[in-house]
């Protein structure tokens, strides 16, 4: 079983940046992988509550980020710095995460086989 | 000898990734390494395009691909990300069409996944 890490630094509307992210962490989890998703920058936004994509037309996908822990996909890491800079905490978060800071997120590159940043 | 697996994430537009790609798969096979895959993701599709018509100035980028098709490297098309982007996967040239799990068990499988972005 190979460490396989997801990194998104792209905001939720952003291109497909984000739901590519999910499909891949996805992918990964189905054929049992000991996959994680790290979520920095712009992307911490795609766990904000409250987020209605159908006003601006925009499929709602976030209902596949809260299925994430039924296909296995546990370890989703924030990027502490991330969350302060738009004034966000775990709690105002969709999904239960890790929130990491510097060195954690350093730590948890260095353990992976593969890191794709999508 | 290592084991890659390659994927390529901009459009055909973007000459330098393309070519860093090409020039990394080719110093891969002369060194002896192996390349599993090379895999179309994300803008990257459009590499398949059949529709992709370039003047004879610009990167050779269809002569570049079926050299390096030529070199028995799998080049991978991620179905996936081809319908979301409304590409006609019936005629996708030397590229074959491949689910997303395909690619991930290869990446799995691999010691090095480069990506090109």
């Amino acid at each position: 079983m190979k460490n396989v890490l997801v990194i998104s630094q792209h905001a939720p509307f952003d291109d497909q940046h984000i739901r590519e992210s999910l499909d891949m962490a996805l992918i990964f989890a189905a054929i049992d992988q000991n996959i994680s998703w790290l979520l920095s920058a712009d992307a911490v936004l795609a766990l904000k509550k409250n987020q209605q994509p159908e006003l601006l037309g925009i499929k709602n996908y976030f209902k596949m980020i809260k299925t994430l822990e039924l296909y296995d996909v546990e370890n989703i890491y924030v990027c502490e710095k991330s969350l302060m800079d738009f004034n966000l905490t775990k709690e105002n978060l969709i999904i239960d995460v890790k929130v990491a800071n510097f060195e954690q997120q350093r730590a948890l590159i260095a353990q992976q086989h593969q890191v794709v940043t999508l | 000898m290592a084991q890659f697996v390659l994927s390529l994430h901009t459009a055909p537009t973007d000459h330098d990734t393309t070519q860093r790609l090409i020039k990394f798969a080719e110093a891969c096979i002369a060194g002896g390494h192996t390349i599993s895959a090379i895999f179309l993701y994300q803008a990257g599709i459009f590499h398949a395009s059949n529709h992709l018509e370039l003047a004879s100035d610009e990167l050779p980028v269809k002569q570049l691909w079926q050299e390096l098709s030529a070199k028995e490297i799998p080049l991978l098309l991620c179905v996936t990300a081809a319908e979301k982007r409304g590409l006609d996967t019936q005629d996708t040239g030397v590229f074959t069409v491949a689910g997303l799990a395909e690619f991930a068990m290869l990446a799995s499988e691999a010691d090095k996944w480069v990506q090109f972005k």
